[in-house]
């Protein structure tokens, strides 16, 4: 069979089959329109600002690197203007978390960027192989994952950053709608799927690759050679997401299209009004300044719950009865400081609207 | 940061998942404490008197808040498919018709003079289908003042002018090459995926049911008047519909929550009383209090005996199935969650509707998805795409699935024509919205 020709510049030799198009294109032509999209979808919902110091949430596996690598190359091509840094989130998990770590150090060296580690242990004094001995391995992706998110907006707050990148792909999006269809948490399902997510009290987050299939990401660091850890947590999540992550792979290999159109879904959905007026008003936790949408934010109650030795309790609807009380030897969080260039903005923001109503 | 669990950055992982399976601490039943339980739903135990004495009230419930006690109406229209949920929803019509015996007090919620079932035959498209239309007679014969109407899928193609080939050459006048009968076949062979086939059987069954209710209601009641038409939709269906529709990139045509626009087109008030019933239940109170000779028939689908991963839908049902299994709580919440949920694009006067299934449409159904994919490079031109036009995003990504082997020389339904002859906009109303604007000669401008 002769070599077929690309399909978009129509002069090389096709060599790779687009999940998200379909299109058989050359290697030439497939970098560029990977970055390109990308390119796209930060240009398109006005992601950032020229001047902006901004965080690669850097785990060391396939999407932080490929975020990193595509993320410079950007910032250089388009001139975006922005102060880029490595921001890596050390949970203390021994023969997963170290090894991929050593990945980060070294993609540092490799895209000349700053590299922020923060752990679990010197922030909440818990390792996550410590909050598993404690709680088992059935409930462990709730506390890592409410540890991890605080940890990302306090490492970033502690270099004065803003705003974080992540790399939660497609197939990620899809499955988090996913998810939350089947445990009716419309609030979110919204959410979701926004490109940014911004807030007076919370530090701006985007997902660049939110329209980038996971196989395109493997396929990229795959071509470019990029050096990434691949190892999946040794901690495996709940069999309840195995379900979810499953259904998505199974539904792409029958219509490649389907993790895109799931987004396309969620992008168009209203929900009730009654719905909206019902969902509980963000504030701040009275104990470290984290925003909550109840008293105390989810880490202090998690938190709490490991010093006290009811991590069980803690989760869940069972959280409703934990007592707020704490002694005065029972480790807390630290207050949350918003990065000085947020609370700037915020400011003029205030200003301008001020100004605007008058 | 990609830790296996993608969703940790976003929420609380662990939080929200539904309750697990567990056993009743209690081996009794849970309505009257005494008998031995024959069935467990989600985490109550029943014997078998309370659990058909329970679910015909939870029917009763739904039918007083919907009607108005005492009040009969001429007619109800029902769609049966002679399957499960369908035989259950006429059993539970049947016993809200009957005449109640005694001189008690029991309020009697709305009830129908006449009850008109509709049946629409889809064994000339599905390989191994049957006709069920005598089995349906089976199923009715004891009840009074019952009709059968039935309809074929293959009507849908009558009077079409529009095919598909038509539209992705650029003239959507022509007809199609085949006769009107040819296209079924077409469709149905060889022309798309399995995913594609069964949603669109799906769709034009809907319509065929409303468009019967319909002409029925017009020659019955006269034109412009509404009727209740009755759907057995059950929580377990409409929770394998909502995601597979989520799927598909049209996730919020499922819930119940709003009037369903393809229906008021047709004026008339769509009721699906089983959307807080599951399939479960469905089964054993068929299996407890329906005569052996009426039972349901399960007739042949596309993916019947097919593994999962054949099509959407059986790779929806097969998820659904197998969480609710552990989890017996999933489908309540999904089926919920339908609810609350709507299309958030424009719901006013005068919005675009896709011509094929009726629902609201965005103006290019592929100009989102070119939107964040490169197929051309710089300096090619959009190829205008009449389909596109036409149809909403989950229609089009339909039919033009990339798995479809061809899509040639199918005839869209005759009502797309309709539809589409509905939403142009005449010259004249185009000068109306307009006119503000114009400078009429005769004007005077210093009024």
């Amino acid at each position: 069979m002769p070599p077929r020709p690309c399909q978009l510049c129509s002069n090389n030799r096709a060599m790779i089959k687009r999940p998200k198009t379909g299109q058989q294109v050359c290697k030439e032509c497939f970098f560029f329109a990977f970055e390109e999209e990308i390119h796209k979808t930060i240009s398109d919902a006005n992601t950032f600002k020229r001047g902006e110091r901004v965080a690669i949430g850097a785990s060391g596996g396939k999407d932080s690197t490929v975020l990193a690598h595509v993320m410079k190359t950007l910032n250089e091509r388009h001139d975006y203007g922005l102060e880029l840094f490595l921001l890596s989130i050390d949970e203390g998990i021994t023969g997963y978390r170290d090894d991929s770590l050593e990945t980060v150090k070294r993609n540092k060296e490799q895209y000349q960027l700053p590299l922020k580690i923060l752990s679990y242990n010197e922030l909440y004094g818990w390792t996550m192989d410590r909050i598993v001995e404690a709680v088992g391995k059935k409930n462990n992706c709730t506390f890592c994952g409410v540890f991890r998110r605080q940890a990302l907006d306090r490492g970033a707050s502690s270099l004065n950053i803003s705003h974080i990148v992540t790399g939660h792909n497609a197939d990620d999006v899809a499955e988090t709608v996913l998810m939350n269809i089947l445990r009716g948490d419309v609030s979110r399902l919204g959410r979701c799927v926004e490109i940014t997510t911004r807030g007076e009290d919370t530090i701006n987050r985007s997902k660049p690759f939110k329209y980038t299939y996971e196989k395109e990401i493997v396929m990229y660091a795959y071509f470019k050679k990029l050096d990434y850890f691949s190892t999946e947590c040794i901690y495996s999540p709940e069999a309840y997401r195995g379900f979810a992550r499953t259904y998505i792979k199974d539904l792409e290999a029958l219509r490649p299209s389907t993790i895109i159109d799931i987004i396309h879904s969620a992008e168009n959905i209203r929900i009730s009004e009654v719905v909206q007026d019902a969902l509980p008003k963000q504030q701040k936790c009275q104990r470290c300044g984290y925003i909550s949408s109840n008293e105390l934010c989810k880490a202090c109650v998690l938190l709490q719950g490991l010093e006290k030795g009811t991590a069980k309790m803690a989760i869940g609807s069972k959280a409703k009865h934990v007592s707020q009380e704490v002694s005065s030897d029972t480790r807390t969080i630290p207050m949350f400081k918003m990065p000085d260039q947020q609370v700037r903005n915020n400011q003029t923001n205030q200003t301008n609207q001020a100004k605007q109503s008058v | 940061m990609s830790c296996s669990n993608p969703q940790s950055e976003v929420k609380d992982p662990g939080a929200d998942i539904p309750e697990r399976r567990t056993k009743p601490k209690n081996n009794q039943c849970i309505k009257c404490k005494t008998a031995a339980p024959v069935i467990q739903i989600r985490h109550a135990l029943y014997c078998r008197e309370c659990f058909v004495y329970a679910t015909s009230g939870k029917f009763l419930k739904w039918f007083l808040s919907n009607f108005k006690p005492n009040d009969v109406h001429p007619v109800f229209y029902v769609a049966v498919s002679g399957g499960p949920s369908s035989r259950y929803l006429l059993q539970l019509l049947h016993t809200q018709m009957s005449p109640r015996k005694g001189k008690g007090s029991f309020i009697r919620p709305g009830s129908a003079e006449k009850l008109v079932v509709i049946y629409v035959d889809q064994s000339k498209v599905v390989p191994g289908a049957e006709n069920l239309r005598n089995h349906i007679e089976d199923m009715v014969k004891d009840f009074p003042s019952v009709e059968i109407i039935e309809a074929d899928v293959s009507e849908s193609w009558k009077g079409s002018q529009a095919s598909i080939s038509a539209y992705l050459s650029g003239q959507p006048g022509q007809p199609p090459s085949a006769t009107a009968s040819e296209p079924t076949a077409d469709l149905f062979d060889s022309t798309l995926s399995t995913s594609s086939q069964e949603s669109h059987l799906a769709l034009l069954t809907h319509h065929i049911i409303l468009r019967e209710a319909r002409k029925h209601a017009d020659s019955l009641l006269g034109k412009d008047s509404t009727a209740p038409l009755f759907l057995g939709t059950s929580a377990t269906r409409v929770t394998i519909k909502l995601l597979s529709s989520m799927s598909r990139g049209r996730g919020w045509s499922v819930g119940s929550g709003e009037v369903q626009p393809e229906s008021t087109q047709y004026g008339l008030n769509v009721y699906q009383p089983l959307l807080n019933t599951s399939s479960k239940e469905i089964a054993y109170y068929n299996r407890f209090a329906i005569p052996a000779h009426s039972q349901a028939v399960v007739n042949r689908s596309f993916t019947t005996f097919s593994p999962p991963k054949s099509s959407i839908d059986r790779l929806t049902e097969e998820l659904v199935v197998s969480l609710e299994r552990g989890f017996p709580s999933t489908v309540s919440t999904v089926a919920r969650t339908g609810n609350k949920i709507s299309f958030a694009g424009e719901t006013k006067e005068g919005e675009r509707l896709c011509t094929l299934c009726g629902w609201p449409a965005r103006a290019k159904a592929n100009e989102w998805k070119n939107g964040i994919a490169i197929t051309k490079l710089a300096g090619e031109e959009d190829e205008s795409n009449p389909l596109a036009d036409m149809l909403c995003y989950g229609c089009y990504t339909n039919l033009t699935d990339s798995r479809a082997r061809s899509h040639v020389n199918y005839a869209l339904p005759g009502w797309t024509d309709e539809y589409a002859e509905k939403q142009k906009v005449t010259e004249s109303e185009m000068r109306k919205e307009i006119e503000d604007c114009l400078i009429d000669d005769n004007d005077n401008d210093n009024e």
